[in-house]
């Protein structure tokens, strides 16, 4: 009876093994500390955004898939109506019907990872690379860019490789959102749009313009 | 003769371990500026992790916090999330220099108002384990098996705190402590690790440092 109960919890702690699970990817990402442009976005994810997923077979470490997207549109989500007055999400790229401002298109254009064995370091490393777009609502280019994140995590005494790896997917996620929302407003493009903005309606330069030029 | 060479050995291991608690610390400090804390403030603890080589462990910057008894806390996560995003790795300011600009901001003020904390210390530095020396063999035979040998090797921790005072904008010290210590595994029949405990030496070190230059103001 005990040899049949050892044998039964060889057998399933593989299966548990196997069902290796982004939880860190889950958590809640923090509401950025920055002043609020008196604007409405509309913002777009497209269904290659949405349903990114990096998948690897790795050797000797088995497959990973960090389902990238899910946790991208949270991240957004988050960071979107901590910048902006008013965030609006569209179903089409053009779709202006709610009037808003400008349209916001995020765009994952690659991921990449690394696990210590491969760099020979003791870091997990996630890269990822955006091309952001930002629209007049008549679907005029207001500006283009790209923006990488990165993200490292260290691997503890009793953390596997994996668990590391999530947690610099998270950590990137989170240099992802710090990036786009503290340099939004000097991006070539957007600065001279957001001074169009400001003349268009006569009023004084937001609090965030005027800490900034400061 | 048997028993008094063994005797001699289990004095000789008692010592080992009995001087692996005694890494001492070298403690320097750097005044630039007054400091003082009141009852209603708080200190952040910062690990930096901008490097692309190491990062500050995160269980130095928790220990120092946890040696910490007359200075309230913040921990690091909440600070980091309550802050965010100002001080992520790639957008924290490196330098006393990048802070005025920072307080500035009308959300950063208003949230340092809210939260009470007055002194920002960032801590920057690591634990290394140099070469080792000796010899560690060790057999597994059907009768039996065991290790035999003597292995020791370095290691050394070195850190570096810098305080940066929230209210003023300024950077009003800063406060090394270094470590080395020779950790050893003799080895009959089982191995036995004598680890030189030179974080936790560094750890205390830095902490008792610490608390003293921000509770007196002068």
């Amino acid at each position: 009876m005990k040899v049949r109960l050892k044998f039964m919890i060889m057998a399933v702690v593989p299966l548990i093994a196997g069902c290796t699970t982004s939880a860190l990817l889950e958590e809640p990402f923090p509401e950025p500390v920055v002043d609020r442009l008196p604007l409405t976005i509309g913002v777009f994810y497209s269904d290659d955004f949405r349903f990114f997923t990096y998948d690897e077979d790795i050797p000797r470490k088995g497959h990973v898939a960090i389902d990238a997207g899910a946790a991208n549109v949270r991240l957004f989500d988050r960071m979107l109506p901590a910048m902006f007055t008013g965030v609006v999400h569209l179903l089409e790229p053009r779709d202006t019907g709610e009037g808003v401002d400008a349209i916001f298109i995020p765009t994952i254009e690659e991921m990449q990872i690394a696990l210590p064995h491969q760099t020979h370091n003791d870091f997990s490393e996630v890269w990822m690379k955006y091309r952001l777009q930002l629209l007049a609502p008549d679907g005029e280019n207001i500006a283009t860019w790209e923006m990488a994140a990165y993200g490292k995590s260290p691997k503890g005494m009793l953390e596997s490789e994996k668990e590391a790896l999530w947690e610099a997917a998270r950590v990137a996620l989170r240099d992802a959102g710090a990036y786009f929302s503290i340099y939004f407003s000097e991006k070539p493009g957007v600065k001279e749009w957001l001074r169009e903005i400001r003349a268009l309606s006569r009023g004084a330069p937001t609090e965030a313009e005027s800490a900034h030029e400061t | 003769m048997r028993l008094n060479s063994i005797g001699l050995n289990a004095i000789a291991m008692m010592a080992l371990v009995a001087l692996q608690g005694c890494v001492p610390a070298t403690v320097e400090q750097v005044r630039q500026g007054p400091t003082g804390i009141e009852a209603h403030e708080s200190i952040v603890l910062l690990g930096r992790r901008h490097h692309t080589g190491y990062e500050t462990e995160e269980g130095f910057v928790d220990c120092v916090g946890n040696h910490l008894r007359d200075v309230a806390v913040t921990s690091e996560h909440d600070f980091m999330d309550g802050f965010y995003p100002w001080f992520e790795p790639r957008v924290a300011p490196l330098e006393p220099k990048d802070l005025p600009a920072l307080l500035n901001r009308p959300a950063v003020k208003r949230k340092i108002e809210s939260t009470g904390i007055r002194y920002l210390v960032w801590v920057d530095g690591q634990t290394n384990t140099g070469d080792s020396s000796g010899t560690l063999t060790c057999t597994i035979s059907p009768g039996g098996g065991g290790c035999f040998g003597f292995v020791t090797w370095e290691r050394d921790s070195a850190y570096e705190a810098s305080i940066w005072d929230m209210k003023t904008g300024k950077q009003v010290g800063m406060i090394s402590s270094d470590a080395t210590g020779t950790s050893y595994m003799p080895a009959v029949i089982l191995p036995i690790p004598l680890i030189a405990r030179v974080q936790a030496s560094a750890c205390s070190g830095l902490a008792r440092q610490l608390e003293s230059f921000l509770l007196d103001a002068t």
